[in-house]
């Protein structure tokens, strides 16, 4: 696939990074000269400078050709025209907007995006969930039809999974271990994988088993 | 006519004067209260201090039915929020917008917003002045 990616803010780039790596051609359009200077060193080509709501630019970006492209500026407005001039005149297949200010969302939709990314209303989301949670857990996204989440849950000091197996923590239907992130790489795990202390755990979680992957990895 | 100006910049600031010297009813909304400065006549203009991309705001300006509005912010990207989210509110009220970038004209007149593009407009001017025709 090829993605346009306009905005090279920290989701930005770290978007270009993960596609990048599964083998995707992405290109990173910013119009902020310093920081494209800096990030052409990891990025070479994979990276423009210019202003990404415009349409001379996208052409250049090769709009025409993208299957997706991902308005991730800091401003709703500029999101919201990239998202409509690469749909109206590159017929760009798929558009996914990042929208700061909640009240936007409607808009967005109105005339639309595929899909939009609240980072105000995911943060809200985890405030108001962790709470509940109390530490362990984090939930992370709920997943359509909403009974079932993916979440984060840390291994911390004393947890009782440590040195256990996967399969061997005799865990129900409703959890799967999904990814281990230990010592900055990512673990696909498998049923002989080994939890550590500090293990960032994802997993996916039927919203009544919560409360189990809580005891399980819970601390002394 | 009841008249909705949405910017009150150098433009803005003189439409208001413009209209309201005609007898229209004039109702302003600018986000920094101290542009309202610039507008010499504000007899009988009603002031509106606030965000316009915000629907509240947007809602509270058009309290009263308008004939006209009037998005010309310095922003393209602005304005073109803007007037969609008043066709949102209002799909039947007459909405101009302002934009600079002759490109996104084309895509929105499309859309059935309609606009004024000075940029256009000063190309235009220009080839008519002698010597250049």
């Amino acid at each position: 696939m090829y993605i346009i990616i306009v905005g090279a803010s920290k989701a930005g780039v770290n978007l270009a990074k993960t596609l990048l790596s599964g083998g995707h051609e992405v290109t990173i359009i910013d119009q902020d000269k310093t920081k494209v200077t800096l990030l052409s060193e990891n990025f070479g080509d994979a990276i423009m400078l210019g202003n990404g709501a415009n349409a001379s630019v996208l052409k250049v970006a090769g709009a025409n050709r993208a299957n997706v492209v991902a308005a991730l500026t800091g401003d709703d407005a500029t999101n919201l025209v990239i998202c409509q001039l690469t749909k109206l005149m590159f017929m760009t297949p798929r558009t996914i907007s990042r929208v700061s200010d909640p009240a936007n969302e409607e808009i967005f939709q109105s005339i639309g995006v595929d899909a939009t990314i609240n980072s105000t209303r995911i943060l809200n989301y985890l405030i108001e969930e962790q709470v509940q949670a109390g530490d362990v857990v984090v939930p992370l996204f709920p997943l359509k039809g909403g009974d079932v989440e993916l979440v984060q849950v840390d291994v911390p000091r004393g947890s009782y999974i440590i040195d256990k197996k996967i399969k061997d923590l005799g865990l129900p239907e409703g959890i799967i271990i999904v990814t281990i992130y230990r010592e900055d790489k990512t673990l696909i795990p498998k049923g002989e994988t080994i939890f550590k202390q500090n293990d960032e755990v994802i997993a996916i979680v039927k919203k009544e088993h919560i409360d189990k992957i809580q005891q399980l990895f819970k601390g002394s | 006519m009841r008249v909705v100006i949405i910017g009150s910049g150098r433009l803005g600031s003189r439409l208001v004067s413009v209209f309201s010297k005609r007898g229209d009813s004039v109702l302003v909304l600018e986000q920094n209260e101290s542009k309202f400065m610039y507008i010499e006549d504000k007899q009988g203009v009603e002031f509106l201090v606030g965000d316009s991309t915000d629907e509240k705001i947007i809602r509270q300006a058009l309290k009263k039915p308008a004939d006209l509005v009037l998005v010309i912010t310095g922003n393209d990207y602005t304005n073109i929020m803007i007037a969609q989210k008043i066709k949102l509110v209002d799909k039947t009220i007459k909405v101009i917008m302002r934009l600079f970038d002759i490109n996104l004209v084309t895509v929105y007149t499309e859309l059935g917003i309609e606009v004024v593009c000075p940029t256009s407009l000063t190309i235009d001017a220009l080839l008519k002045m002698p010597g250049l025709s």
